[in-house]
């Protein structure tokens, strides 16, 4: 499962572990993440609820909830380990280095702060202030996001703005930070469709604008392949099956990324369907395959050893079974 | 509009708060026999309920209050004959003096290992907040003050040998001062008026005289500040928020300042004001056993006495040091919450 020394890779997860102790027993968000993002890719990662997409960002970030804690594997950013960062390097890491945009807009604002203020402080928080005055830089950033009065924007406060104005903030705090990676934590679910278009359109646009590589996680397949060149499927913890998007798109290998494309048929409008069975419960470890009980093509074998990894080529990556192309 | 409602509403409690206190007062005994003794004929007694009115319709005399009440006139004690406002003037800042150094001690404990509580539950100090809160709770504060009294003052000296004996608290914990003439009256709290006057002994003094009681009812009324922080100062920190703030590379320290203990601060100020409000008129047990000449002990001197005015004026008084610190906490929630200026 090692992805051996860095490649010119930005972020490295490798075999990433995550336990959280809560008051009815462990659980184990994420069983072994391998993931990799390049500089100025855009990669999205989908997944059920419970399949630790939102876990996986946050343990990019080491932004762990009480009783959480990273229990195996590696994060590297180029070549360093983030495990080993101490607080003063970790705290230069985050926002600089990687940033996040939250899921819900409003409630990842702080209420009782202008938007000025918390557009400036995340800017000094990360940048040497020379000769960008913070105030004029958060007008622009606001600018640069389309707000057609920013003036009027910075001195509002966050009960004061819709959800997809919310999110355009949220964006722009985390672009003030100066990042080369954002992670964008379904930035769009609650925001109505036609707003949801225009505020990925815009985080894509800011984004390649910035040379910066984007990690988008979503449970929405479409607006996924929306926005990413790379797609990745998580199921129970782990990445199940990685690679470009067309690949992944038109002929995945995995079953369950079958079972979720036929779901959700991108090429026609119908109503979604569901897979059969039920997600597994996290409060296990899975050695074996943790689909297998929902699993049209389950074989002996996945009864008997843990799952192969398939180094497919050109960044195609499977954990199955059954390999590639089986029909 | 927010401080607009608020004003209305403080008015409208004050009348009812006035209104309530007349009626009650007005019907539960006379002051009639404690001012002229038992052994007056009625002739007396009719006389001297003309001349304070008492004959008047109920209506006629709660008008007759409300006037003098609006031109700051408390009324008389009938027992000491001396001016209510008098008394109060001089009383209150006692009570005052010792509410105010409650509340220090309070945020001496309380509130710190309240936000660490919030911060790290389960730890050492959030253990220690919790087992002085759950104390605090259990014992009566006039239990806890003439606990203090015991250890500290009588028990010492009466240690048998080779321990003993030991040197007893000096002086007695008790009154504002003991016997020593008090600093000239600026604010009326000894402590600020001897700064003031530039001596150094008198503050001391008046500050000693004063760490029993603020002790004592800090620990019995802290507990509630105690735990309203803990819990405002957890709930801030599960916030949203809070993880974004750390995740734009924003350190611990202005996290903490500028997120959580912002956010975590309205209950906890709101607290703050009720703890005062309700300790100036709910210390009165305490007062008492340390002997001291505040506002509390003046009302139940008035109770015993049937004194209308007495009892009624503290009333009064304490409902409008509610009410202002009610609207000094809302003007600062105001100043702080943009939520509250919409």
């Amino acid at each position: 499962m090692n992805s051996g020394p860095a490649n010119g890779a930005l972020l490295t997860l490798s075999g990433v572990e995550v336990a959280i102790n809560t008051r009815s027993g462990p659980v184990h968000p994420l069983q072994g993440v391998d993931l990799q993002v390049f500089p100025g890719e855009t990669v999205g990662l989908v997944g059920e609820s419970g399949s630790g997409k939102s876990m996986t960002l946050r343990s990019i970030l080491r932004l762990m909830p009480p009783g959480g804690a990273i229990t195996g594997g590696t994060v590297k950013w180029r070549d360093r380990s983030v495990l080993d960062l101490d607080s003063d390097e970790l705290q230069t890491y985050r926002g600089a280095e990687v940033a996040m945009i939250y899921q819900n807009p409003v409630t990842a604002l702080d209420p009782m702060l202008s938007v000025e203020r918390q557009i400036v402080d995340a800017f000094k928080a990360n940048r040497e202030v020379s000769d960008v005055v913070p105030e004029e830089f958060a007008r622009d950033a606001l600018r640069d996001l389309e707000f057609g009065n920013p003036d009027a924007i910075l001195n509002r406060y966050p009960h004061q703005l819709s959800g997809g104005m919310a999110q355009r903030v949220n964006i722009a705090l985390a672009l003030a930070c100066g990042p080369s990676l954002i992670l964008a934590d379904e930035p769009t679910t609650g925001l109505d469709m036609t707003t949801q278009v225009r505020v990925l359109d815009l985080l894509e646009r800011q984004v390649s604008a910035r040379n910066a590589a984007l990690l988008f996680i979503s449970h929405d397949l479409r607006a996924v392949s929306r926005v990413a060149r790379n797609i990745g499927i998580m199921y129970a913890g782990r990445v199940v099956e990685i690679g470009p998007r067309e690949r992944i798109l038109t002929e995945p290998s995995h079953p369950y990324a079958k079972a979720l494309l036929e779901c959700v048929d991108l090429r026609t409008d119908e109503r979604p369907r569901s897979i059969p069975g039920l997600v597994p419960r996290m409060t296990e470890e899975y050695d074996l395959c943790a689909f297998r009980d929902r699993c049209t093509s389950r074989m002996a074998v996945c009864d008997e050893e843990p799952l192969p990894l398939h180094e497919l080529g050109g960044r195609r990556r499977l954990l199955c079974h059954l390999g590639p192309n089986n029909g | 509009m927010f401080l607009a409602n608020r004003v209305v509403i403080l008015a409208v409690v004050l009348l009812a708060v006035v209104m309530i206190g007349f009626t009650i007062t007005r019907s539960t005994g006379t002051p009639l026999y404690a001012s002229l003794g038992m052994a007056v004929s009625e002739a007396i007694i009719e006389q001297r309920a003309e001349e304070m009115g008492l004959n008047e319709p109920i209506v006629v005399q709660f008008w007759t209050y409300v006037v003098h009440l609006l031109q700051g006139d408390l009324g008389v004690s009938r027992i000491s004959r001396i001016p209510v406002a008098e008394d109060i003037a001089l009383k209150l800042p006692a009570t005052a003096e010792m509410v105010f150094f409650t509340l220090m001690v309070s945020f001496i404990w309380a509130i710190p290992l309240g936000v660490r509580a919030g911060l790290r539950p389960g730890g050492r100090l959030a253990k220690l907040g919790e087992g002085m809160a759950q104390f605090g709770v259990s014992v009566p504060a006039f239990w806890l003050g003439l606990l203090f009294i015991f250890l500290l003052y009588f028990l010492p000296p009466r240690i048998p040998e080779p321990l003993g004996p030991l040197p007893a608290l000096f002086p007695p914990p008790l009154a504002r001062l003991g016997s020593v003439t008090p600093p000239e009256m600026v604010t009326g709290f000894y402590t600020v008026d001897a700064l003031i006057a530039g001596d150094f002994r008198l503050a001391w003094q008046a500050l000693w005289h004063l760490i029993l009681p603020a002790v004592t009812l800090s620990l019995t009324s802290g507990p509630p500040l105690f735990r309203v922080t803990r819990t405002a100062v957890s709930e801030a920190l599960a916030s949203p928020f809070v993880e974004a703030a750390y995740s734009y590379g924003l350190g611990r320290r202005t996290v903490l300042i500028r997120d959580v203990l912002r956010n975590a601060s309205p209950p906890v100020l709101n607290l703050t004001a009720m703890t005062f409000g309700y300790l100036i008129g709910g210390g009165v047990l305490v007062e008492v056993v340390f002997s001291w000449p505040g506002i509390g002990s003046y009302a139940v001197w008035g109770m015993d006495n049937s004194d209308y005015d007495v009892v009624l004026a503290v009333v009064i008084i304490a409902a409008v040091i509610y009410v202002i610190l009610y609207f000094i906490v809302d003007l600062i929630q105001f100043a702080m919450d943009p939520r509250l200026r919409d």
